[in-house]
């Protein structure tokens, strides 16, 4: 099997804590699926996903994205949503579609006009001037914009109102370029199990639980939500 | 990509740093045109006939024009290196970083174009300075001029002023020129690797890393200046042996002074070299946004 990322004995120690935040983790993610990466908070989420993308340095083990040390060659084929605002506010929209087409080739700036104009928001306004939510859906738009290999998306629909997750999940959906991985992190299950084909279950900085959606709810019998809650109850 | 990270950081700097370099030369030339005005152009004629009062204004407001203006240039010049300190630490370390740090460039390009743009600006700003002293100058020598003055006059004034401030034989004064020179080459990347290297220093703490690199900043220089005063102190003793040899005591002092002068240079740039490897190895085996 192909597949897009492969993970080996990887572990992340802050130095000021006792225990390591990602513990020994080996995982392969394939091409062409929507995987949910679920957990509680502080389960090591955002540390394996900082990783993934090149921003925090792993204590040991690797990483292979494309068969490709996570680098420059892996930041081309990734586009990244971090669970917060990454913008220079003081620039304008435009300025920050014309920055992603000149960094990223897989960039599509018209499909970006396009989501921006179906959201009725002018290009040529600053970021500044945006509301904390409109800001967070540009934000997305120029990530989905891209034809990338793999999308990792953390925390995409926490703390936005009902209306603006469907946006979301909808955009996320329509817009992924084919045979792309999609890697999303939350713990918000019951709003997008129904879009997910894998998921990983991680606690305390190990990988739970590796399997396909369809084969939980055979065995289980229940909704991954149901199971979520069963598994990581306190 | 070093090129279009250059674009973006000249983007997301110039206004605020044209802003600064404006207010300066603005104030500048108001200052320059002020000394043409009545009030000051006729304290520098021979035939002056002015009240007592009204000079002594006039030459209380030149004073605190030149005092306020000295201060402005200052206050801008450190303001330009704030703000550059703030748009590096905030565009790498905070939230911002999520982006710069995931653009398909290596980390040599990224800092590189950093240290780039934070030169030109530093450079521009030195210039800009420069330009706004001139500008007073220039409206004194008119002055000069048009108090009958004729132009090898207005030379030989400011021969005698610049023989009176370096009063040095002929091969101290070279020495001096060519330190002066390389220093004024060499400060805008020396002024910039200290700074957006404490601030990368301090990304190896866990917490108030924005403030330890202020600290850090103010550290590092007070370490630099410590060794420098025993190597003026070291200075001053290993010239004193050959003080019989030469013309007069202020030439000892000068050539110790100048000797310090190349050290400060070395130091100060060994230290910024080493400070931009440093801050490269971080960035690229110990980065941890958070």
């Amino acid at each position: 099997m192909d597949f897009l990322v492969e993970i080996n004995n990887l572990t992340k120690q802050y130095e000021s804590n006792r225990y390591p935040a990602i513990n020994n983790v080996s995982l392969t993610l394939p091409r062409g699926k929507i995987i949910g990466l679920l957990g509680p908070n502080g389960s090591g989420k955002t540390t394996l996903i900082k990783m993934l993308n090149g921003i925090l340095v792993p204590t040991s083990g690797s990483i292979r994205i494309g068969g490709c040390n996570v680098g420059v060659e892996t930041k081309r084929h990734i586009a990244y949503l971090p669970d917060r605002t990454y913008l220079y506010d003081n620039q304008k929209i435009s300025d920050i579609l014309e920055m992603f087409r000149d960094f990223y080739e897989d960039f599509d700036v018209n499909r970006a006009m396009e989501m921006l104009k179906s959201l009725q928001v002018d290009p040529t306004r600053r970021l500044q001037t945006l509301s904390k939510g409109t800001k967070e859906k540009v934000q997305l738009i120029l990530v989905m914009s891209r034809r990338a290999d793999l999308y990792i998306l953390d925390e995409p629909i926490a703390g936005v109102d009902p209306a603006a997750r469907d946006y979301i999940l909808k955009t996320i959906l329509s817009n992924h370029s084919a045979g792309s991985t999609i890697l999303i992190s939350t713990h918000l299950i019951s709003d997008i199990e129904q879009v997910l084909d894998e998921v990983v279950f991680v606690r305390n900085g190990s990988i739970l639980l590796y399997n396909s959606v369809e084969n939980i709810k055979a065995e289980q019998g229940k909704s991954i939500d149901a199971y979520f809650r069963e598994v990581f109850a306190c | 990509m070093l090129g279009r990270l250059i674009k973006y950081e000249w983007k997301n700097l110039w206004k605020v740093e044209s802003i600064l370099a404006g207010i300066m030369a603005a104030f500048a030339l108001m200052e320059a045109v002020m000394l043409q005005t009545p009030m000051f152009a006729n304290l520098f004629l021979d035939n002056k006939e002015m009240p007592d009062v009204l000079e002594g204004l006039s030459i209380t407001s030149m004073i605190f024009g030149a005092i306020f203006l000295a201060l402005l240039i200052i206050g801008v010049l450190y303001g330009s290196m704030i703000f550059l300190g703030v748009r590096f630490y905030r565009s790498m370390y905070c939230d911002e970083g999520y982006l710069t740090h995931t653009l398909p460039v290596t980390k040599k390009e990224l800092l590189g174009a950093k240290l780039i743009t934070g030169m030109l600006w530093q450079i521009i700003m030195n210039v800009v300075a420069a330009l706004s002293i001139a500008a007073i100058f220039t409206s004194i020598t008119a002055l000069s001029l048009r108090n009958g003055m004729d132009m090898t006059e207005v030379a030989d004034e400011y021969t005698e002023i610049y023989t009176d401030l370096v009063d040095l034989d002929a091969g101290v004064l070279f020495h001096g020129t060519v330190t002066t020179l390389l220093t004024g080459l060499f400060e805008p990347f020396i002024s910039i690797s200290l700074i957006y290297g404490a601030i990368t220093l301090a990304q190896l703490l866990k917490k108030n890393r924005g403030f330890m690199g202020i600290v850090f900043y103010f550290l590092i220089n007070f370490v630099i200046r410590f060794v420098l005063t025993i190597f003026k102190g070291l200075g001053y003793i290993t010239l004193l042996p050959l003080l019989d040899e030469m013309d007069s005591y202020s030439e000892y002092m000068n050539r110790s002074l100048f000797s310090s002068y190349d050290m400060r240079l070395i130091l100060y740039l060994g230290v910024a070299i080493a400070l931009v490897v440093i801050s490269h190895y971080i960035i690229e085996q110990k980065l941890n946004l958070q």
